[in-house]
């Protein structure tokens, strides 16, 4: 009943502003891509492809999320955008998204991020991999869109967790379990971290998982019962693999 | 080229079709159906679907299909998946919507 409520819900509200744009619906696909490209909606089914939003900055969309309530959000390496969906204009393709975040090239902890995960505070948390002056060795950063303050790059996180960065390298990408409020991050070499984000940063990662070096592993996302799938970025051999961190014995 | 039969960890390693391998997974997003979507980038330029229900050990291999292909796809990073709404805040919401037309067809029949 009340699944059929929620859709009743969606229908009349993408009914209301049908005239402004594109909807993103539940199940929707969005995609991410090189600098220059278009965010695009993919429909799951028929494959349809909308655009939803432009990438004007020198950076591919290293990372994509949909809120529940609508907007997408768009990582661009030292910059997350919130992107309307509803309002883009193919005129022009960067009005219908405001900066929420920008990293401080200068700071202490985060200067660049590959991945990011959106909790259902409405808050986000990324996964940087390089801290200041290019140098490697940080982790994963909290992030409060709502403060975002233009002008002052960085102010709007605080550092999560850096313990095991320092040793296992810098997170490449970001997940969040919901149900238990922890984070996993994946290095580029494929070591799997669990972080509590309310433990001390310097002591809150265990690691639970090692994939192994083929080549550089990009990316993390949780799968029911707890379930991790990270995939890595080789161009003779993909490779996806399915991670236990409950099973882990590391 | 999977190294990890003497862990204890639980991995289970996907390969995309032989014939048809991927070139660079740069993300990946869980559907609700279980099936995994990631951005194939590179050479291909693609969205593929992969359905790990269908993993066979003996090749390390599943199913895959492409969800889209060509077009506005030119170098896929990255993606994600719609989510589904809060059911209960949705349902809120609903009853919040119906309760003006409850009441006026409480005042016309009373």
């Amino acid at each position: 009943m009340a699944r059929a409520l929620a859709w009743l819900w969606i229908a009349l509200g993408a009914a209301a502003i049908a005239h402004a744009g594109v909807i993103v619906a539940p199940g929707d696909l969005v995609v991410g891509q090189g600098a220059g490209d278009a965010i695009l909606r993919v429909d799951p089914v028929s494959g349809a492809q909308t655009k939803i939003g432009g990438n004007g900055a020198l950076w591919p969309t290293y990372d994509v999320a949909v809120d529940q309530q609508g907007p997408v959000y768009a990582l661009f390496g030292d910059t997350i955008v919130r992107i309307q969906p509803q309002i883009y204009d193919d005129a022009q393709p960067l009005a219908n998204q405001t900066p929420v975040w920008t990293a401080n090239p200068n700071g202490t902890d985060c200067a660049f991020a590959t991945g990011f995960a959106l909790a259902g505070d409405g808050t986000l948390y990324a996964a940087c991999g390089v801290g200041p002056a290019g140098g490697l060795g940080v982790g994963v950063v909290h992030i409060d869109p709502s403060a975002y303050a233009a002008g002052t790059p960085g102010s709007n996180h605080v550092l999560v967790s850096k313990s095991r960065a320092d040793t296992d390298g810098p997170p490449a990408d970001v997940a969040i379990d919901p149900n238990l409020g922890l984070l996993y991050t994946v290095s580029g070499s494929g070591l799997v971290e669990q972080i509590d984000p309310g433990g001390d940063p310097a002591a809150n990662a265990t690691r639970v998982g090692a994939l192994g070096v083929f080549a550089t592993w990009t990316s993390i996302a949780e799968e029911p019962g707890r379930r991790l799938v990270a995939t890595q970025w080789n161009q003779t051999g993909t490779d996806v693999v399915r991670v236990d961190p409950s099973a882990s014995t590391q | 080229m999977n190294t990890f039969a003497n862990q204890t960890l639980f991995f289970v390693h996907f390969l995309a079709n032989p014939n048809d391998t991927g070139s660079e997974f740069d993300g990946v997003a869980v559907e609700h159906a279980g099936t995994l979507v990631v951005p194939d980038g590179g050479l291909h330029a693609r969205i593929l679907r992969l359905h790990p229900s269908t993993f066979d050990p003996q090749t390390n291999y599943v199913t895959t299909e492409a969800v889209s292909t060509g077009g506005l796809i030119l170098d896929p990073h990255s993606v994600a998946l719609a989510p589904e709404p809060d059911a209960a805040l949705a349902t809120l919401v609903t009853l919040g919507m119906l309760a003006p037309l409850a009441a006026v067809l409480r005042r016309r029949t009373a």
